[in-house]
């Protein structure tokens, strides 16, 4: 950080390039080709958030008139709704329950699956399929199956004589359903874990293996602080997934959240609000909460990422 | 967030054609020319435009239909078919911006706030004919003195029981008059009668529209003229505590059975046989036969004869826009559905049930043995039924969500029915 504010310091001082016609021509030049980009950013992204930004202290059902509230929509939220509280509580579960789990097992077969064994490029394909079909709506579809009374669950139970639960209808169950979905779905974050294991340097692992180091002792003692900047990367990108989470639960639950809104995630909730009963200023207000839990949630990473992340260039 | 919400839009619309995929399909006849499509008046040729919701097969025989309006001497029709999501949003901006649609497809729910929003056209404005409909659904498009809808097709709701069950069971399915205790002894028959093997009827307890029938029963309306609830918590509270008993006495299924069938119709109990009788919709009851080789019978529900608490509904309801430039195109092609011999051929029961007896005994021998049932039910409900004092008012939505969660956590014992019935009306109020 230091280095960087003296660097930008003594750039100032320097004096100012003299603009010639040949460079302004450049950079009128170079803002022409920019300018697709700004248009796209202004019109589909910075216009609609300021729309939302103002939409979230009205109150409006799509059909009248926006009605100015102030900050009625944000009180509301966290006094006087209690499936709102509900939601936040069903996200905050899933979050720190799914994101975690998935990093290990991703984590834990990328580890398996970095070594040279015949056909060892085909296993990795396999494991990588659950993520390509795994947000997708057939596969929440299976869920239900799997995971229904008379599903494949239950029946493989019978089997050595466990009557299992109605995993998917009872509240008790219906999120950690949810929650093995999205620990199944580990594919993108084992790609980049076994990019970094790629990289770890051979010489490194064979000094430890040279000191009497056993396998465990090497995966702790190098290759996971290796690893760390790649755990932070993975944790921030899964997080942020993880509160957007909709279709399992819109699907699963047939966009109603239940059974007695034990899996009303929070984009979910802001869909009904929004697109069943046509508060799109409270939905408005929820998605700039959820734009505060994400940036809060990034930010504690990023301030721990100080102590537990190691960049081997700055040792 | 707008990502977000373009792609819950995108998963919904997904939804949607999945479900669409899985309905049945229709044939879409295509159209001959001939029969009366035009109409009188300035202007019933400038091209007019139509929008509504459904799945697949609902889509292609309204399509079809429209073409063989046009072909028949109507104005040119360009269609704007939709899932039922989005549908809604869609029709709100377009009312912000004065752009309707000429001919649109309403609900019953949602016709009182577009009608006071004058964005509908009164329909004494142009010349279509009604006279053919059955008498208890003419008027369902009102609005205080004025008609802003035509009901295209006719649903209700009906007691479903599978036949080959109580057959075997040796246990007669209610007949005539009944009551709401009636109901409950049949369950406990069937339930006895099996050895515990079967539960009598599935857990209706969360669906508005048979708390509505249970109110009505007593000849009053569920809705005052103004729009507030007419039925009393006491109402409510033996409403729950009538199914509450089933479930504690075993004849109705618990709560984890219910929750996991609910918006689920393959997996409905009834469909699996597990259950003799349930109450459905006579649409559903035509996708239920589909899912079960058992034979399943369509009756009343509790009523008596002085009050006939149940009412013929829209299951597809036709409005025209206040600023349609051609009213009088627009008004032609809704009579097309209704009246036109060809159009009630290709539309079959894909709507729902025709709302003219004509109709019916038209199509009586050309729809599939699933949709019979069906139709020579909606003739007894023509018969037994009691129109609607008032369309829903604004709340009729919330009231029903809510109605189905109160019902679910008292069911899965996370509330007692007291607070369900505080919650319900607390609600109703504010």
């Amino acid at each position: 950080m230091t280095s960087t504010t003296t660097a930008a310091g003594g750039a100032r001082t320097s004096p100012r390039p003299r603009w010639t016609a040949r460079r302004r021509k450049d950079a009128r030049a170079g803002y022409l080709f920019l300018l697709p980009w700004f248009i796209g950013l202004g019109a589909l992204v910075i216009g609609p958030m300021a729309t939302s930004a103002y939409l979230s202290f009205t109150q409006y059902d799509l059909f009248n008139d926006p009605v100015w509230v102030g900050l009625d929509n944000y009180r509301t939220l966290f006094t006087d709704d209690p499936r709102y509280l509900q939601s936040l509580r069903v996200t905050f579960t899933y979050v720190l329950a799914s994101v975690p789990l998935r990093l290990v097992v991703a984590l834990g077969l990328a580890v398996l699956m970095n070594r040279t064994l015949r056909g060892m490029s085909f296993y990795r394909a396999v494991l990588y399929l659950p993520s390509l079909l795994g947000g997708s709506v057939a596969i929440a579809v299976l869920w239900r199956q799997l995971f229904g009374s008379n599903g494949a669950v239950n029946q493989l139970l019978a089997v050595i004589g466990i009557d299992g639960p109605n995993w998917i209808a009872s509240p008790e169950t219906s999120l950690a359903t949810l929650i093995v979905l999205a620990v199944w779905q580990f594919g993108s974050p084992m790609v980049i874990f076994l990019a970094g294991l790629r990289q770890i340097p051979a010489e490194l692992l064979e000094a430890a293996r040279v000191d009497g180091a056993g396998s465990v002792r090497r995966f702790f003692s190098v290759t996971l602080p290796l690893l760390t900047p790649l755990v932070f990367f993975n944790l921030v990108m899964q997080t942020i997934v993880a509160f957007q989470a909709f279709t399992p639960s819109y699907i699963i639950s047939n966009g109603t959240g239940g059974p007695v809104d034990s899996t009303l995630f929070y984009t979910l909730y802001l869909y009904i609000k929004g697109f069943s009963e046509f508060e799109m200023g409270y939905a408005s207000a929820m998605a700039w909460v959820l734009v505060a839990i994400i940036a809060g949630f990034t930010a504690i990473n990023f301030l721990s990422a100080r102590r537990w992340v190691h960049y081997s260039d700055q040792s | 967030m707008k990502s977000t919400r373009r792609a819950t839009r995108r998963a919904a619309a997904t939804v949607a054609l999945l479900s669409g995929a899985l309905a049945l399909a229709a044939c879409g006849v295509g159209g001959d020319p001939g029969g009366d499509g035009g109409g009188s008046g300035p202007a019933t040729d400038s091209p007019i435009r139509t929008a509504w919701w459904g799945v697949d097969n609902q889509h292609r025989a309204l399509e079809a239909t429209i073409e063989a309006f046009t072909a028949a001497g109507g104005p040119q029709v360009s269609v704007e078919p939709q899932p039922w999501d989005g549908y809604w949003d869609k029709l709100a901006t377009q009312v912000a911006g004065r752009d309707l649609p000429d001919v649109l497809m309403q609900a019953a729910s949602q016709l009182p706030t577009y009608a006071g929003r004058d964005s509908l056209l009164d329909l004494s404005e142009v010349d279509l004919d009604v006279s053919g409909l059955d008498e208890g659904i003419r008027e369902f498009g009102s609005v205080g003195d004025a008609t802003y809808g035509v009901v295209a097709a006719t649903n209700a709701t009906g007691f479903v029981t599978n036949a080959d069950m109580l057959d075997e069971l040796g246990v007669a399915a209610p007949e005539g008059e009944w009551t709401w205790d009636d109901l409950a002894s049949f369950a406990e028959e069937v339930h006895s009668a099996s050895d515990g093997e079967y539960w009598g009827v599935q857990d209706n307890a969360g669906d508005l529209i048979l708390f509505i029938l249970y109110v009505r029963d007593s000849g009053r309306e569920f809705y005052a003229e103004d729009g507030s609830i007419n039925a009393t918590p006491e109402d409510l509270r033996s409403w729950f505590q009538l199914w509450a008993d089933m479930r504690e006495a075993g004849v109705a299924p618990p709560a984890d059975i219910t929750a996991e069938a609910s918006g689920n119709l393959p997996a409905a109990p009834l469909a699996a046989g597990s259950v003799a009788g349930g109450f459905f919709w006579t649409q559903d009851f035509v996708a239920l036969q589909s899912f079960t080789d058992a034979e399943l019978e369509v009756s009343l529900p509790p009523h008596n004869a002085e009050n006939p608490s149940l009412w013929i509904n829209a299951a597809s309801l036709w409005s025209i826009s206040a600023w349609s430039e051609n009213p009088q195109g627009a008004a032609d092609l809704i009579d097309y559905f209704v009246n036109d011999p060809e159009a009630i051929d290709t539309l079959g029961a894909t709507l729902g049930i025709p709302p003219t007896a004509a109709a019916r005994a038209q199509i009586a021998d050309s729809v599939t043995d699933e949709e019979r049932p069906a139709i020579e039910y909606m003739d007894v409900v023509a018969e037994n039924s009691r129109p609607l004092n008032r369309l829903w008012p604004d709340g009729f939505a919330d009231s029903r969500t809510l109605m189905s969660q109160l019902a679910e956590q008292v069911a899965f014992g996370q509330m007692s029915i007291d607070e369900a019935v505080d919650a319900f009306f607390a609600d109703a109020q504010g």
